[in-house]
């Protein structure tokens, strides 16, 4: 277990000092910062537009974030040989992808945590009060960041960076739009060929949008507990999966 | 790259999901109302459970064919 | 007692595409290193030296054969507890500093937490960088680099050590002091695995020799076993006629001609044939000398 702490301190380091980590943490914080400029609405219709734009700049900075890190960890180590001191050590190939992956999902959080830092600093300021579900959006909306984070760093095991890159990114977005548009697509398809195709992808891309409580937030919806419950459990199964996945392959990959 | 081009790069990276979600997140709002999601992630988590399964055995499979065939 | 590295028919073939075909990097090879001693890995470029160290450290699995670091597979991650490793022209990240990057490699090679900075700082010391233990590693020099690479290899207290070109970018203050650790390192009972293209460092530093030509050994001992090459008697003389040089040369030796003597090379059973034939001419001897071939001669033989 040290060994996956010590990489993914490592990779914390390295990631919290790259350019890309700083330029979309303040971008978004200058998106949430300017979301104060929306006075021509009355406040109340104010304060839930704010919600709805600040949890989406949550979700896409944390998942722009988790993208960017994550591809490049791996491929980086690989092509600049970093990373032969280090599997010169006594840690399995699993421990070096698993902590990476750590390391790269501690980034995010850190980003995601400024952004939900501003994010309430604004909603005090408009209502003077804190939503009781807030906690369990971020929570979830880092969840679903830390999906995203897991495919990016599986697939960079696999490609290059700029390719992990393209692949999660398409993979994120279909992943978001899932059920609605590639369901539709298996529904509508006349050939079994397709079908099958499309069932493929469908049951092997994640289900973003059932981390996605942002309405519940801004309209105070109730969301079952056992729901709650069902998409977390979902959640880490899918990390863990992709991540075994990953690190298999990584296993037997010559360096 | 130069700075400029990875803020623009950043902003189009953003942007571009950005109409898309919107869209999409207005359509679906409580999901947790729609069965759907329900037996997706069921679906998945089953499939995931059988795929590591699967690769288990077959990993075990494997070993014990490679390690009658060492010892012949 | 199993050896601290032993090779049995090891194999690496690379593919290279349909129609490239493959590349046999290491074919055959069987080494066995015995304990506490600095053991020399030899070859010219594309020779298998550094494929064969990547299949020790498990960066790459061999096509055939299996190898083993003190009866160990290398095949397990555990193995290389015992391991210390020095990559060529080492590479770290930049952000990083020397003393980070040490107790970095300690806390990996499973040194208790009370001890990481002590050790680390010890081993700082004795590569002599520890002025430099807070200077990020982007702004350091090759050579410093090169000493973190080695201070980060030895914390941990490993009993093998695998050094790939130890001496590289290295000034000569720089190679003296690495040579003297290396051998210090010996006495105190450690293998070291040396791969090196500076003969005249393996000539000074190693106990034995394996000289890879092509993926395969050909030549495995002592420096002195593997040079081989018989002694040569080197006789100068201030001069010669042509009639006595055809004799020397009917005798069996060389005879070369030197700005300022002629030089006769014999084997040791004919020098006293020679003799005899440069005391008839009445020769006047300038000097004699016994040579052995040196290891880079041995090297050119072996390899080129």
């Amino acid at each position: 277990m040290s060994g996956i702490w010590i990489i993914a301190k490592m990779s914390l380091l390295e990631n919290s000092r790259k350019q890309v980590f700083h330029v979309l943490c303040l971008l978004m914080l200058a998106v949430i910062g300017s979301s104060t400029l929306l006075t021509i609405f009355t406040e109340g219709v104010q304060i839930k537009i704010l919600k709805d734009l600040c949890m989406t700049c949550i979700l896409f900075g944390g998942a722009a974030l988790a993208i960017a890190l994550g591809a490049t960890g791996i491929p980086n180590d690989v092509e600049s040989r970093t990373i032969h001191p280090l599997i010169a050590r006594p840690i399995t190939r699993t421990q070096y992808v698993v902590g990476k992956y750590i390391g790269t999902l501690i980034t995010v959080a850190l980003g995601v945590a400024a952004m939900t830092a501003a994010f309430a600093v604004l909603i005090y300021g408009y209502q003077h009060s804190f939503d009781s579900f807030l906690g369990i959006a971020i929570l979830f909306t880092l969840l679903e960041v830390a999906v995203v984070a897991a495919i990016a760093t599986t697939i960079s095991a696999f490609v290059s960076p700029a390719i992990a890159t393209v692949v999660t990114f398409m993979a994120y977005l279909a992943g978001t739009i899932k059920i609605g548009y590639i369901g539709g697509l298996i529904e509508r398809s006349q050939s079994g060929v397709s079908k099958a195709i499309y069932s493929l992808i469908y049951h092997a891309l994640p289900n973003l949008e059932s981390f996605n409580f942002k309405t519940s937030l801004v309209h105070h919806d109730v969301v079952p507990a056992s729901y709650l419950w069902q998409v977390a459990i979902y959640g880490l199964c899918y990390i863990a999966f992709v991540l075994v996945v990953g690190a298999s392959y990584f296993s037997s990959r010559e360096v | 790259m130069r700075p400029i081009t990875r803020v623009i790069s950043s902003i189009a990276l953003i942007a571009v999901p950005a109409g898309v979600l919107a869209h999409g997140a207005e359509e679906l709002g409580h999901h947790w109302d729609v069965p759907a999601y329900r037996a997706e992630m069921r679906l998945q988590i089953v499939l995931m459970i059988a795929v590591c399964l699967v690769a288990i055995a077959a990993r075990w499979v494997l070993g014990a064919c490679r390690r009658r065939r060492a010892r012949q | 007692m199993d050896h601290p590295i032993r090779t049995e028919n090891l194999r690496k073939v690379y593919k290279l595409g349909r129609r490239k075909g493959t590349r046999t990097a290491v074919d055959d090879l069987s080494i066995e290193v015995p304990h506490g001693v600095v053991f020399g890995f030899l070859g010219p470029n594309g020779a298998g030296k550094t494929t064969t160290i990547k299949m020790l450290l498990d960066f790459v699995r061999p096509t055939s054969g299996n190898a083993t670091i003190f009866g160990k597979p290398t095949t397990q991650a555990s193995t290389r507890r015992l391991v210390g490793y020095l990559p060529e022209q080492p590479y770290f990240h930049k952000f990083l500093r020397p003393v980070e990057v040490v107790c970095m490699h300690a806390a990996l090679a499973g040194v208790d937490k009370r001890d990481i900075r002590r050790l680390a700082a010890a081993a700082l010391e004795r590569t002599g960088i520890s002025e430099y233990a807070d200077t990020p590693i982007g702004k350091l020099s090759k050579g410093l680099t090169q000493r973190v690479g080695i201070a980060q290899a030895i914390v941990g207290d490993p009993k093998l050590l695998i050094l790939d070109e130890p001496t590289s970018g290295l000034d000569p203050i720089g190679r003296r002091h690495t040579r003297d650790l290396i051998l210090q390192l010996r006495d105190e009972g450690k293998t070291i695995f040396l791969s090196s293209h500076l003969l005249s460092e393996v000539e000074n530093t190693c106990d034995t020799i394996a000289v890879l030509k092509r993926g395969r050994l050909v030549a495995y001992g002592t420096p002195d076993q593997v040079r081989g090459g018989d002694q040569k008697v080197t006789i100068q003389v201030a001069a010669l006629d042509k009639q006595t040089k055809e004799s020397l040369r009917f005798a069996g030796a060389d005879v070369e001609e030197r700005p300022t003597a002629i030089s006769i090379s014999v084997l040791p059973e004919s020098v006293y044939d020679v003799m005899r034939v440069l005391e008839k001419a009445g020769a006047s001897i300038v000097r004699i000398q016994t040579e052995r071939e040196s290891l880079e001669e041995a090297f050119l033989r072996l390899a080129a």
